[in-house]
């Protein structure tokens, strides 16, 4: 079918980048390992004693990026953990438009990082832009107000 | 026919009845004299859409009796219109790209038709003759108030369109309002009308009564002239929709012309306007039909309906924003062909396809859609007529 070769035209190209890996990703690649490994060397040699807990590493998704559903029976996951930096992609499968919006509700508008997914209708999907701090972002659905479409997003 | 276009039909605006005249106008000197209507589609409704199309099976239908009988010098009527669609549309609606109107879980639907009530109509009229006209009075559980044009399963250049015009909701989404109190005089070719009705929209419940205190009204001024006919009316509507509490205005203007002998061609061109808190949108609609032959039908429908699609949703008191709008227009041409005619009806097999103008805003969400439908059409014989 015609749509259901576009929706995943799209989701595939513009958020799974399939791309194979070649001399600049592998440079790349080095440079965020050697990235990770100095911020870690750097943690452990700082010797904190802090008695509250380290904050947890984002919990990896299944696959590719962090992405949030839209069904007949809500948002799933309704909490969802990212990096500062990292988008999310919402997938409307409902059979019925939804309006993501940031913020708990209507009267309180908030997080408007997530005010770029906005309308979906039926089998579209869109991104957040890039959440650029550590916080936790509450969302709603602008055009249906059931607290199943209500969901978090928690930036670390 | 002389009746005050308000109250003709028990709760239903004379212009409906203009399009729906009987074999008889008077009444019989004693006795009831009944009569009958209805259409029904069964097919096949499909929405190709940008990133998943919908295919559904369903059935658009409706049937009307009607019972007249003199009473002192005027003419009692008595009326009830039932639908099927609770159970032959899904719970959802009919599925039609840029459609609104109405919720869904409590959710705004968009992008599809809701299903008609159970009860489309119950009530009754009373016309009276004087020495200029005739006045009269009417009083519905269910009705429809003296607003827009004949709503579009009655309207003669809609009949055989299974689809509901995307100016649904700006002309004729009345015609289905629990407790209904109608006026009327009529002189010559004009009539005026006015009602006092309850405002808020039929509740998701499409089996129940949705009754409640009257607290709106219309008022409307009507002209009928051999096929022609015309009207303009304005309504004051108490909290129409239960997303957003607040008070709504709607206008709406319409000419109209009928044939209801020899070919039965039918057109009508018809404004409206929807004068809300969050600004003021306004739908404009051409339609036709017209028989090409004894058994070949074909209907078209033109409109251009600004939606505030981007901003449905709930918005309690005291949160407000000027909704965006979007002016999406839509073109659609069908065609009957009648497969069999008796003397109470006819049954048709037909198809159609819609063309969609999509604004900028909506380009990214909705592309290109087009939609056809494909079913077969039973319709009474409007003539069909019994006197006991």
């Amino acid at each position: 079918m015609r749509a259901r070769g576009r929706i995943a035209g799209e989701y595939a190209g513009g958020l799974v980048p399939r791309a194979r890996v070649g001399y600049y990703d592998r440079k790349r690649l080095s440079a965020l390992v050697t990235i990770v490994l100095a911020s870690t060397v750097s943690t452990c040699g700082s010797g904190s004693t802090s008695p509250t807990s380290p904050n947890p590493s984002p919990a990896p998704g299944p696959s590719g990026p962090p992405t949030v559903r839209i069904t007949a029976a809500g948002v799933n996951p309704v909490e969802i953990t990212v990096r500062v930096g990292d988008r999310v992609t919402f997938i409307n499968d409902d059979a019925q438009p939804h309006d993501v919006a940031g913020g708990p509700d209507i009267a309180h508008p908030d997080c408007r990082e997530i005010d770029a997914v906005g309308f979906l209708v039926t089998g579209q999907s869109r991104q957040t832009a890039p959440l650029p701090e550590a916080r936790t972002c509450d969302y709603h659905d602008h055009s249906n107000h059931a607290a199943i479409f209500n969901g978090r997003i928690i930036i670390r | 026919m002389m009746c005050a276009m308000s109250v003709c039909v028990a709760g239903t605006p004379a212009l409906a009845q203009h399009d729906h005249q009987h074999a008889s106008d008077a009444p019989p000197s004693t006795g009831w004299q009944w009569t009958g209507d209805g259409s029904a589609f069964f097919g096949v409704n499909d929405q190709e859409r940008k990133f998943r199309d919908f295919t559904a099976w369903e059935s658009q239908n409706w049937m009307m009796g009607q019972g007249r009988r003199a009473l002192g010098r005027g003419t009692l009527q008595l009326t009830t219109m039932l639908s099927l669609e609770p159970f032959t549309i899904a719970d959802l609606g009919s599925p039609q790209v840029f459609q609104t109107g109405e919720t869904f879980g409590r959710a705004p639907l968009i992008d599809y038709q809701h299903p008609h009530d159970l009860i489309m109509a119950l009530g009754g009229s009373y016309t009276h003759p004087w020495s200029r006209g005739t006045w009269d009075v009417a009083a519905s559980v269910v009705g429809s108030p003296a607003f827009g044009p004949a709503p579009f399963m009655h309207r003669a250049s809609a009949i055989d369109n299974p689809q509901a015009p995307l100016s649904h909701h700006y002309l004729d989404s009345m015609h289905i309002t629990p407790g209904v109190v109608s006026g009327g005089v009529s002189v010559g070719p004009w009539s005026v009308g006015s009602s006092w009705f309850r405002g808020a929209e039929p509740d998701e419940n499409r089996t129940d009564l949705d009754l409640g205190t009257l607290d709106s009204y219309s008022l409307q001024l009507a002209w009928v002239r051999g096929p022609w006919s015309a009207q303009i009316s304005g309504a004051q509507l108490t909290m129409p929709e239960i997303l957003t509490p607040y008070d709504a205005k709607r206008l709406s203007a319409s000419v109209t012309y009928a044939q209801t002998t020899g070919r039965r061609v039918a057109w009508t061109a018809a404004f409206g306007q929807k004068r809300e808190i969050h600004g003021n949108l306004e739908a404009y609609l051409v339609e036709g039909s017209m028989p090409l032959t004894e058994r070949h039908i074909v209907y078209m429908r033109a409109e251009s309906v600004a939606k505030d699609i981007l901003d449905a949703g709930f918005h309690p008191r005291g949160v407000f924003h000027r909704h965006r709008q979007s002016q999406v227009g839509a073109l659609t041409f069908g065609l009957i062909r009648d497969v069999w005619i008796t003397r109470v009806g006819r049954v048709g097999l037909g198809a159609d396809a819609t063309g969609y103008l999509v604004p900028d805003n909506l380009e990214f969400a909705y592309g290109s859609p087009t939609s056809f439908h494909f079913f077969v059409r039973v319709r009474a014989d409007r003539s069909a007529a019994h006197a006991h």
